[in-house]
């Protein structure tokens, strides 16, 4: 959960302390005040995605997202078990790793190894949806009432202020508690829940862009407000927009998780990490370590990534910000 | 008797492409009691010489070479605990902007004391005795109140005495004032910087006076050091450097400054290209490129600083003698306008902004009055200028004509033009096309993600009264009307510096071919060598195509200029209207006789005398306007019936109006003569 | 002026409240007539779902329903609870005993976090790009990733199963008073040092990257150059003129926060198996017992508002921009 305030001040901290950064920042404030014949923009892409491959950190938990989502979604394909099945699952209870088993069974004897597939179809893509209705109505709303301003926007604020007073996670336990638990319904609970801070900044950008001096100049050359938002101010949140879905898919997945390891995960049949985990840390002290590390491995680092994927592209498009 | 003394200083930035040498070489002495002005355009290493001889450079940044001997000692080679005992103590120094520059959660006499309890080990009593001490020699109102006061209670003019009196405390025998006036408005800033030429006698302080502004430069300093990319390239007696200066530089950026007593309609010269990348190496003389008597000698070798005697040198192999002639046939093309046909009519304009309260339960019910009742009229062909200092409603006027915002009540009336029942989409575009804005900002004013032919093209879409390829073709013309390479299209703005971005701008507001341009302040956030070329572009532009403009500024000069008849605002009312030439020799509002008298001229011989009085004291606030004339508490002619009845507009002579009860006599020439 | 904006500010929480009032209305009453089913099981007859809706005021307008709502709540009372084991005891009765339990972990650990952050945030400003300032950097970073129930499992797994330093679980609490949680903790402090520990670290992670941001950021600010052109020493620059204002915008974030701890909290009771209002609001969600969760949530909000209220006053005391305009 990020702070919706820190995002000025943390630019300084993370850009300073990247020391295999400098050679890529060159090159880019080069490109910003060499007058080429390249299109700019293309070019400012070429040199933001060579600022981010220079960060080979980012790099890595790029890689790394890219290899979990193949893993649970290919992985299947090459790696046959049985996920569904209780009735043939319950004569291997709580096995460890072993031949047949290579990261051992749970607590219904399903194989942890296709166990963790099978969650992590269900975690990605709930958490991709769920983020997704989030950046759609986080930004719409934002936009708008950025845009609107006046009462309007003071009453539509007021509305995020108190949502985002009621702390995250009692809010979905309390539409949980109220709708209950399907995948649909939590898809669209986490996306429900997850759009008030993205929609306070978004609503900030818009503001700052909306009072631009080139907004006002459509303005005074005639133009309304469908081109000011769909042509000038859109196209220039685009790079907030980018670092606030990832922060949204890492932050979906995580309450995912969260509501899994309290219990309130995806019903089964189907599962989720987190449910895994619960199951797996209540086993834990009878010994089954197999059924703990490998899901909480996997899933911390894949937290991790994103977050520093995030960070990472806040930090390039901090750059091109300064060079305008 | 020298008392600071820099000898081939070099100061460099270690940026992340290479290091950045920003002063190379720079030597300069200074005298007890001498006001030196170290002038040139914004990276010049002006503000980088100041901070050096402090050692206050930002982390990047060091002193590579050179010495700074101050009291017998090198600064350079200081320990950093010496250097503290030095700075605030027996050199001290104002930063630009009294803003940002004052601790924000600290008393203002505690800020004031701080130096003196570093520096002298004064008990807290003994330093806020001093504290009051210094407030009052910078002439604060009511200083005993101001000790306890925080620095959000003061305005900018009051802010920057504080930081004056900060400086003072330790009666430092070197002041640096980096730009010290030039956040403030004019009035203020002639209240600045006389307080500072008072002082600067009384202590005999040793002054650097760092600034961009000629006419500051010509009326308050002994001597200048002229800079241009981090080399001195003309040293001179005050005097010598504005009628016989040796430097094609000095020369040309004085002939690029609009000069407020100058006769109007002459053509300003205009510098081309840009100052060079101090990134890179240099050969040759660094202002080769852009001078027009370089030789070849000039762009191989690079000239040697030499002495012309009487403590005047220069840089230079091939020295001008004197001022640039000027230019006298462009005259002509202003005398031809006939400026008859009334354009647009702007009749009793209000303009009221409500003060909203921190949520929308509270509404405060006071309103900001902005505009009140502002009648005018813009002629055909003409340039009308508007100024007045920040805040005074010369901004909201422009902003109401192009409709960026609601008329309170009043009316603006465009000849020829009804847009009476139509749609507010189609009544929008209807105004757009005969009246278009020009932007001050010109890294805000364009959308970073366009490229340069969409920015130009947008408002071509908008209207939708042209084919795809006209569209293209107007472009073109546009481009290179406004002197920009065709292939600038496919660029985006990100890659143009700011006078081409401008440019740009301007090319913009005129692809729907308007009749009336507004241009607000289309030339302050750019360098004198460029505003010329911008200031010149748009007199050309107006002569090609018989245009109008409203052009919005706080600068006086620039206004005469390009103005043909000027009106003055003073808190949200028109006070005085008339030609420019008669306004600017012939003020009849005190207002803007006190605000011409604060105008310090680029011009040696006569900015040393005033013409009259300087307006005291501070603009009041909108939100609560002084009952009948507004000016009145700033007016040395103020009487009673000032502050019961509000002035009418009233023609003095033939097109000269004036808002005053007891408005100036005519010019003095003229009573003279009889 | 401040007595003004005090007020002002008060009523917008006071908004805030009844704007969450309402939602907490709302949500139920999306369900309409299913609660009745719901509480009273599938073989309840019409009649018995229709007397249910009319003694429990279901049947009403929508806009009474909310009068009758707002006029119980005025008089604290928040409804009844549908779990079988409380079944019809008063919302209030239910959770009053869980309350202070949180609040107290929250409140404790929002303290260690606040001082931890500061101190290493500030240090982190001065030697800024040196080897601490790095190393700090990515572990900041980490600890700002983990998520809480990662976090508690892997303490429990460490200090607890392998190191046996700290017990893996909170004794059950004995007495209900306000205080009685902090009597609990000064009598089993090796009890709550895990729990603690995972709240302080979540705090930790956001609160010393802003820290050291904003250190950073007024570092550079103007009014920090004049104090160095006077001749301040490094320390009086940094204590006298950077400090204040770089812990000023602190003191919001730490009301900001709330939420977040609040919900670490919920997870960490979960854990550790203390009784708080994180613990009570998972199992009453598992029974469905929506009276208790509206009430658990209104009173962890009307917490927060309260945080953010305190931490605007602090601010408002602190920075005399507030203090004597009303406004920053």
């Amino acid at each position: 959960m990020t702070f919706p305030t820190d995002w000025e001040a943390e630019k300084m901290a993370v850009l300073d302390n990247q020391p295999g950064h400098e050679a890529a920042l060159d090159a880019l404030h080069q490109a910003a005040n060499a007058a080429g014949d390249v299109h700019g923009t293309e070019r400012m892409w070429q040199q933001m995605l060579r600022l981010f491959v220079s960060n080979k950190l980012a790099v890595a938990s790029l890689v790394y997202v890219i290899a979990v989502v193949l893993f649970c979604f290919v992985g299947p394909f090459f790696y046959h078990s049985n996920q569904t099945d209780a009735s043939a699952s319950i004569f291997h209870v709580n096995l460890p790793p072993q031949k047949g088993f290579p990261l051992g069974t749970d607590y219904m004897g399903f194989d942890i190894l296709g166990r963790l597939m099978f969650a992590g179809q269900s975690s990605l893509e709930l958490g991709f949806l769920a983020a997704i209705i989030s950046l759609v109505v986080g930004v719409g709303y934002g936009v708008f009432s950025g845009y609107v301003g006046g009462w309007i926007d003071s009453l539509l604020m007021r509305f995020v202020d108190v949502m985002l007073s009621i702390p995250g996670l009692f809010l979905l336990l309390a539409t949980i508690s109220l709708f209950g638990r399907s995948k649909v319904l939590l898809i669209l609970v986490l996306g429900l829940t997850g759009w008030f801070g993205d929609a306070r900044l978004l609503r900030g950008e818009a503001i700052a862009l909306r009072d631009r001096e080139f907004a006002q100049a459509v303005r005074a050359m005639g133009g309304g407000s469908g081109r000011i938002i769909w042509r000038h101010i859109l196209p220039n949140t685009v790079s907030t927009m980018m670092t606030v879905s990832t922060f949204a898919l890492a932050g979906s997945i995580l309450a995912l998780t969260s509501l899994g390891f309290l219990g309130l995960g995806i019903p089964l049949p189907e599962t989720d990490w987190g449910t895994m985990i619960q199951f797996g840390s209540d086993n834990f002290q009878i010994g089954c370590w197999w059924q703990v590390y490998p899901v909480c491995g996997l899933f911390l680092v894949l937290i991790i990534s994103f977050n520093y994927i995030g960070d990472a592209m806040r930090d390039m498009f901090e750059v091109r910000l300064r060079e305008r | 008797m020298t008392i600071l003394s820099i000898k081939n200083l070099r100061t460099s930035f270690a940026m992340r492409a290479a290091d950045v040498v920003a002063v190379d070489g720079v030597s300069i002495d200074i005298a007890a009691g001498e006001c030196v002005g170290i002038v040139g355009e914004s990276g010049c290493g002006k503000t980088t010489t100041g901070l050096s001889i402090m050692r206050l450079l930002p982390k990047n940044g060091q002193v590579s070479g050179g010495q700074i001997f101050f009291d017998g000692k090198d600064l350079a080679t200081l320990s950093e605990k010496e250097m503290r005992s030095v700075r605030g103590n027996s050199i001290a120094l104002i930063p630009q902007d009294p803003m940002t520059s004052l601790n924000p959660v600290m008393r203002i006499g505690d800020q004031i004391a701080e130096g003196y309890i570093i520096h002298r080990g004064a008990s807290k009593e003994e330093a806020r005795q001093r504290a009051l001490e210094v407030l009052r020699m910078v002439e604060m109102p009511m200083p005993e109140e101001r000790l306890n006061q925080f620095p959000h209670e003061l305005s900018g003019g009051l802010r920057q005495r504080v930081m004056i009196a900060m400086a003072l405390v330790c009666e430092p025998k070197v002041l640096i004032a980096d730009e010290p006036t030039t956040a403030l408005d004019v009035t203020i800033q002639a209240q600045i910087l006389d307080i500072l030429d008072g002082l600067r006698e009384k202590l005999n302080m040793a002054v650097i006076l760092i600034t961009h502004d000629m006419g500051v430069i010509a009326s308050r300093t002994d001597r200048v050091v002229v800079m241009y990319a981090g080399k001195v390239v003309e040293e001179a007696d005050t005097k010598t450097v504005f009628t016989r200066m040796n430097h094609p530089y000095t020369q040309a950026l004085l002939a690029s400054v609009p000069k407020i007593d100058n006769i109007t309609g002459g053509r300003l010269l205009s510098i081309p290209g840009l100052p060079p990348d101090l990134s890179k190496t240099i050969v040759g003389c660094r202002f080769a490129p852009r001078c027009t008597y370089a030789t070849d000698q000039c762009r191989t070798s690079e000239p040697a600083i030499q002495d012309a005697g009487q403590g005047h040198a220069f840089a230079c192999f091939n020295p001008t003698n004197g001022p640039a002639a000027v230019d006298v046939q462009i005259n002509t093309a202003r005398k031809a306008i006939d400026a008859t046909k009334p354009l647009l009519t702007v009749s009793n304009l209000v303009k009221e902004f409500p003060i909203r309260g921190a949520n929308i339960f509270r509404r405060t019910g006071l309103k900001v009055s902005a505009v009140a009742d502002v009648t005018f009229e813009v002629r055909e062909g003409e340039t009308f200028g508007l100024v007045g200092e920040s805040g005074c409603g010369k901004t909201t006027i422009g902003r109401l004509i192009t409709g960026l915002e609601e008329i309170t009540s009043g009316d603006i009336s465009f000849a020829g033009t009804n847009v009476d029942g139509l749609s507010k989409g189609a009544r929008r575009r209807a105004l757009a096309r005969n009246r278009q804005m020009m932007f001050q900002d010109p890294y805000a004013s364009l959308d970073p993600r366009k490229r340069v032919g969409d920015i130009i093209r947008e408002p071509l879409e908008i209207q939708k009264t042209l084919s795809r390829k006209d569209m293209d073709e107007r472009v073109d013309q546009l481009l290179h009307e406004v002197g920009l390479p065709l292939a600038a299209a496919e660029r985006y703005p990100h890659e143009f510096s700011g006078g081409q971005r401008q440019r740009v701008g301007l090319a913009r507001s005129l692809a729907l071919e308007p009749k009336l341009v507004i241009a607000d302040e289309p030339v302050s956030a750019l360098d004198v060598s460029i505003q010329a070329q911008i200031l010149n572009l748009m007199q050309d532009l107006q002569e090609a195509r018989g245009l109008s403009y409203i052009l919005i500024s706080h600068d006086l000069a620039v206004v005469r200029y390009i103005a043909h008849r000027i009106g003055v605002m003073y808190l949200g009312k028109l006070v005085e209207v008339g030609p420019a030439e008669e306004v600017f020799s012939a003020p009849r509002h005190h207002y803007t006789q006190g605000l011409l008298n604060a105008v310090p001229s680029a011009d040696v011989e006569g900015s040393r005398e005033r013409r009259g009085g300087q307006i005291q004291g501070e603009l009041p606030s909108a939100a609560n306007p002084p009952s009948g004339c507004r000016f009145r508490t700033r007016c040395p002619a103020a009487t009673d019936i000032c502050a019961n009845e509000e002035p009418k507009m009233q023609e003095i002579s033939n097109g000269h109006t004036v808002a005053c009860h007891f408005p100036l006599e005519a010019a003095v020439t003229i009573r003279s003569a009889q | 002026m401040m007595i003004g904006y005090f007020f002002r500010r008060i009523l917008q929480g006071i908004l805030v409240l009844i704007g969450v009032s309402f939602m907490t209305f709302l949500l139920p009453s999306l369900m309409g007539g299913n609660i009745a089913r719901f509480v009273l099981g599938p073989h309840a007859t019409p009649q018995a779902l229709k007397e249910f809706l009319h003694s429990h005021g279901l049947d009403l307008p929508f806009y009474l329903q909310y009068y009758h709502y707002m006029l119980n709540l005025f008089h604290g009372n928040l409804g009844f609870s549908t779990n079988p084991g409380t079944l019809d005891v008063s919302v209030w009765t239910v959770i009053y005993p869980y309350l202070p339990r949180t609040l107290w972990l929250v409140i404790i650990s929002l303290l260690f976090s606040t001082v931890i952050s500061v101190v290493i945030g500030l240090f982190q400003g001065i030697k800024r790009n040196s080897f601490f300032d790095h190393s700090m950097t990515f572990l900041i970073f980490l600890l700002y990733s983990f998520p809480a129930f990662l976090f508690s499992l892997v303490t429990i797994i460490v200090f607890s199963l392998t190191l046996h330093w700290f017990p893996p679980s909170i004794d059950q609490p004995t007495a209900n008073g306000f205080f009685s949680p902090l009597v609990q903790m000064w009598n089993y402090p090796g009890q709550f040092v895990l729990p603690l520990a995972t709240l302080t670290v979540l705090g930790i992670g956001g609160l010393t990257r802003f820290m050291r941001g904003s250190i950073l950021e007024t570092m550079v600010q103007d009014y920090v150059r004049t104090a160095r052109a006077k001749g301040c020493s490094p320390n009086r620059v940094l204590f006298r003129h950077a400090f204040r204002n770089a812990v000023l915008p602190v003191i919001t974030i730490l009301g900001l926060s709330l939420p977040a701890l609040f919900g670490g909290a919920l997870i960490t009771e979960r854990i550790f198996n203390y009784p708080g209002m994180g613990q009570l609001t998972v199992a009453s969600t598992n029974v469905r017992d929506v009276p208790v969760v509206m009430g658990l949530t209104l009173m962890v909000t009307v917490a927060t508002v309260l945080g953010n209220l305190f931490a605007d006053l602090g601010i408002a005391i602190a920075d005399p921009r507030i203090r004597l305009t009303g406004k920053r």
